[in-house]
């Protein structure tokens, strides 16, 4: 016989299986993902809301530039995020920026709460630059910031300001913006 | 149902137009309806892909950033689509990430797992999964799910109005038909209706009414045109019917006037006529026919026998030869047949049948007529029986025994037997069937054929050879003594008295034997040797039997050799006649004489007349030869008279056939006169025998001989049965003492006592005693001490010539004293 009926052994293997799965869907087991990581993950889903000029990139293939601001560690958690993606038809590239010049070709760039005294630094540096500038630090968009995380019962949410977003030539899709927690307009 | 092809025409034309108007709705609003049904599924289908869609990318973000109630309100705008029953939003990983429910608690719809995009309909249900994409990358899948109360309520509508549509149609089409019909079905209604009317009334007068110029109206033109046609023809019909009826009134007339011609011919027929099936049950037959077989009526015959051929027929078997010449020529003529008749006697009829054939060829009739012919088959029969067998005893006859005898030689050769033949003569048969009368010699022949029947075994066959000859054949003996047994045994049956007529008849027989193959081979030979053996054995001294021996065929020989000669002895003057004197006995003297016959042969010799005298009487030369014996021995007393010597009468010798012949009288009266003797000078000598058996027939005969004055005498007396009160009435003038008791009175006492006796006897009725063959002087003292009257013989003088006689009597004294003596009497 070609075909070979599972033993019922086999059969007790697959039930537990699948009853790890269910588990593994439900929400407690979801939160295990790190803050990190879900950041990470949002940072990707903002590129795919906001659309960039084309002037922000030297021509019709070039890349899409991640930056994270002096964080190995996140910036090694944002590749792995995007490994594989692409945003409007972009290849990715996730790099590591250490001043503001070598931040001055990113498309989005983010700055983590570790970065709290250079921020408001790079903010003003940057200001009215192409480019989405995510931060973590409280107030970060009221300081000239595009999106900003903020963390409420252990929930990952961001705040957008869209003045911000259009002076820097940024267009933000209204679908992005109604699942802000705040905008300011 | 009644079949469309017998609707009316008006029904035929409305059903069609209904039929039509129908078939051009269900046309236009059968594909209509399709197209509209499935256009709105298409629309819904596409509608609800577009919701999909609106609501697919507004919750991409909500996705994305995994906000439920972003998620959960974009779902809550649903409530404007009444038709979606439930919606669901999972996330990357297919887990529901938020629901929506129309009637009833989101948290209670349970949604089914993830699937690709697709768009299915389930059962009233339209499901539709989408994936949800974010710049081309799915980051969620979408279902929606819709009831179809939409298109139900579509379909509805759509019905509605198709059967409001319908039903006008036919209101429509049934308007149309009534008005369009009747210009097409009223014409022909109307023809319908005078066709109707005209058959009805027989009337061909009627007409119908045209109302068109069309192809109707042409219709009621053929249609008057044949009425009038009709008309004329019918009006010609009714005329010929009226010339046939009238005809036919006479022919029914003629026919049955013939009918009752044929039938009487039929019932009155004499002979049968008869109709029966091939089988023989009997279907008509007439009154001859019943009456043939005994019955009453016709009616009488066909309800008793049911079947001619099983019932009627003595040999039903016959009908099967009958039935074939019927198939092969179709006819059986002149067929005879045997039928019983009612009481089971048996009648012979002869038949024609006729087969009547049916359509196919098969015999379905026999019919034919019968004849009685009874009588004539019987009277058939009886000729065919005298054929082969004796009609007064029903031995068989001649012709049958020589077959009879030749099939029992043939078997006794195979078997290496005998076959004995006995030839059986009664004993002077003549002598009874002439003195007593045929009819009872016919009763003794019948009642010697009964006892030898009875005394023959039964594979014997008794016949009779004709006369009083039987002949006996036994089959199958071993051995000659058989037949010798079987010889005394008939012997031995013939033996006790036959009672005929009131008469107590002795009768004794000679029996003849031949024996196959010792006595010969063929049957000629056997015949002529058994007949020769019975001749031996009667000239023996009768009542006796013998086996052939050569010596007989030489006996047969000379017994024929005097026959044939005899016939030519008168002829040829071979016979001629002696004559011995008779004396007185007291005074010695010639009172008369005895005419003998003899007969001298150039070859024979003289022969004996004892050797040819049966031989005579057998064959009837005795007739011509007695008369020749009479006229001479008249002739010659007359010559002796005319020679004026002493009258002499002449005793002349009658034999019984003579005696009985007819007209014997008128030939003695003849010759007398012939002669010119005196009638006193003529006696005739008469046996014993001849005399006593038919009294009744001879005594007349006597009584007109003696009234003629011819003497009579009684020859050889003593030898037959004495009867005294015959003799009394007997006109006899002399008694002649038989030689045989003459011969021995000397030496024999009871000879002697008899002899003495006829003489007293003759001397008390007062008649002369002659006594014969007296040869010697003892004799002569007897006969004068008993006082005889008269004696002849040798002793006195032998038989000579008549010229002797002649010179004897010229030697003797003329005196008138013998002649005196003579005519005395």
């Amino acid at each position: 016989m070609s075909c070979q009926r599972p033993s019922r052994a086999s059969r007790a293997t697959t039930t537990i299986a699948l009853l790890l799965w269910v588990l593994a869907s439900l929400p407690g087991f979801c939160q295990a993902a790190s803050e990190e990581q879900v950041k990470a993950a949002y940072l990707y889903s903002f590129a795919k809301f906001i659309e960039w000029p084309s002037r922000s990139f030297q021509g019709p293939s070039s890349p899409f530039h991640f930056c994270v601001v002096n964080n190995r560690s996140f910036q090694a958690e944002l590749e792995r995020t995007v490994k594989g993606k692409s945003v409007a038809g972009r290849t990715i590239e996730v790099a590591s920026v250490l001043d503001t010049e070598q931040s001055r070709s990113c498309h989005l760039l983010f700055v983590d709460a570790s970065q709290e005294r250079q921020s408001r630094h790079i903010l003003q540096a940057l200001h009215g630059a192409t480019i989405l500038i995510v931060g973590e630090t409280r107030n970060f968009i009221e300081g000239g910031g595009t999106i900003g995380f903020l963390m409420e019962d252990e929930h990952v949410y961001f705040e957008i300001n869209q003045k911000e977003a259009t002076l820097a030539g940024l267009y933000v899709s209204s679908r992005l913006l109604s699942v802000a927690k705040r905008v300011i307009q | 149902m009644q079949r469309f092809r017998d609707w009316s025409i008006r029904h035929k034309l409305t059903g069609l137009f209904l039929a039509m108007a129908l078939c051009t709705a269900l046309m236009v609003a059968v594909p209509m309806g399709l197209f509209d049904f499935f256009g709105l599924k298409h629309a819904i289908e596409r509608d609800q892909a577009v919701l999909a869609d609106a609501l697919a990318r507004n919750s991409t973000a909500a996705l994305a950033f995994r906000d439920f109630k972003s998620a959960q309100d974009t779902l809550q705008a649903l409530r404007a689509e009444s038709s979606v029953t439930a919606a669901c939003i999972y996330d990357k990983e297919g887990k529901p990430f938020a629901r929506y429910l129309r009637d009833g608690n989101a948290s209670e719809f349970v949604p089914p797992l993830a699937e690709e995009s697709l768009t299915r309909f389930e059962g009233k249900r339209l499901v539709q999964f989408r994936h949800i994409l974010l710049d081309g990358e799915a980051v969620g899948t979408i279902y929606i799910e819709s009831d179809l109360k939409r298109l139900d309520a579509r379909l509805q509508e759509y019905t509605i109005a198709f059967l409001a549509t319908f039903l006008a149609t036919l209101a429509l089409a049934v308007l149309i038909a009534s008005r369009l019909q009747r210009p097409i079905a009223q014409p022909l209604n109307d023809l319908v209706s005078t066709a109707i009317a005209i058959s009805e009334a027989q009337n061909y007068s009627i007409r119908a009414q045209r109302q068109s110029h069309d192809e109707f109206g042409l219709l009621v033109d053929s249609f008057n045109g044949m009425l009038d046609q009709i008309e004329h023809n019918h009006e010609q019909l009714e005329e010929q019917v009226a010339a046939r009826t009238a005809e036919l009134v006479l022919a029914n007339a003629q026919l049955r006037r013939a009918e009752e011609k044929y039938r009487a011919i039929f019932e009155d027929a004499v002979i049968g006529i008869f109709q029966a099936t091939p089988e023989g049950a009997p279907v008509s037959i007439n009154r001859a026919m019943a009456q043939l077989h005994g019955y009453d009526s016709p009616e009488q015959l066909m309800a008793e026998v049911s079947n001619v051929v099983t019932d009627l027929f003595v040999h039903p078997n016959r009908m099967n030869e009958l039935r074939s010449e019927l198939e092969e020529k179709g006819f059986v003529r002149d067929v005879e047949l045997e039928l019983y008749s009612k009481d089971r006697t048996t009648k012979w009829v002869l038949a024609n049948i006729r087969a009547v054939r049916d359509a196919h060829g098969t015999i379905a009739l026999l019919e034919g007529t019968i004849e009685d012919i009874t009588d004539r088959k019987r009277a058939e029969e009886q000729v065919q029986f005298l054929a082969f067998y004796d009609a007064l005893t029903g031995l068989p006859n001649r012709t049958l025994l020589r077959d009879r005898l030749a099939n029992a030689m043939a078997a006794a050769r195979r078997r290496g037997e005998k076959v004995a033949l006995l030839f059986l003569d009664l004993d002077r048969f003549k002598v009874i069937n002439d003195s007593l009368g045929h009819s009872s010699g016919d009763l003794l022949l019948q009642e010697v054929a009964t006892r030898l029947k009875n005394s023959a075994r039964e594979h014997d066959t008794v016949a009779r050879q004709g006369g009083d000859e039987f002949v006996i054949v036994m089959a199958g003996i071993r051995d000659v003594p058989d037949a010798a047994v079987a010889a005394e045994r008939i012997m031995d049956s013939m033996c006790s008295e036959f009672m005929i007529q009131g008469h107590s008849l002795t009768v004794s027989c000679s029996i003849g034997i031949s024996v196959y193959p010792d006595h010969g081979a063929d049957i000629e030979t056997l015949v002529k040797h058994a007949d020769a053996a019975m001749y031996s054995a009667k000239e023996s001294g009768r009542n006796a039997f013998r086996f052939f021996s050569e010596h007989m065929t030489e006996q047969a020989v000379e017994r024929l050799t005097i026959e044939h000669n005899l016939r030519s002895a008168l002829d040829k003057n071979e016979l001629f006649l002696v004559y011995q004197p008779q004396a007185e006995l007291a005074t010695g003297g010639m009172i008369g004489v005895e005419a003998l016959l003899r007969w001298k042969h150039p070859e024979l010799g003289l022969v004996p007349p004892d050797r040819f005298i049966r031989v005579a009487e057998n064959t009837g030369l005795i007739l011509p030869i007695g008369e020749w014996v009479l006229k001479t021995a008249c002739t010659t007393a007359r010559g002796w008279q005319d020679e004026g010597l002493t009258p002499m009468p002449v005793a002349v010798n009658v034999s019984a056939v003579q005696f009985r012949q007819e007209g014997f009288r008128a030939l003695v009266r003849r010759i007398l006169d012939e002669t010119g003797l005196p009638p006193q000078y003529l006696e005739l000598e008469l046996t014993e025998s001849v005399l006593l058996l038919n009294a009744d027939l001879t005594f007349p005969v006597l009584q007109e001989l003696k009234a003629m004055g011819v003497r009579l005498a009684i020859d050889d007396f003593g030898t037959g049965y004495s009867s005294l009160s015959y003799l009394r009435q007997f006109p006899v003038h002399r008694l002649k003492i038989d030689r045989s008791f003459v011969k021995a009175v000397a030496v024999n006492s009871d000879d002697a006592a008899i002899t003495s006796a006829i003489i007293s006897m003759g001397k008390n009725l007062n008649l002369k005693v002659i006594a014969e063959g007296v040869e010697d002087q003892a004799q002569m003292d007897f006969l004068k001490a008993h006082r005889c009257d008269e004696i002849q013989g040798y002793y006195f003088g032998p038989p000579v010539s008549s010229e002797e006689i002649a010179q004897k009597l010229r030697s003797l004294p003329q005196t008138g004293s013998s002649l005196g003596h003579a005519t005395g009497r």
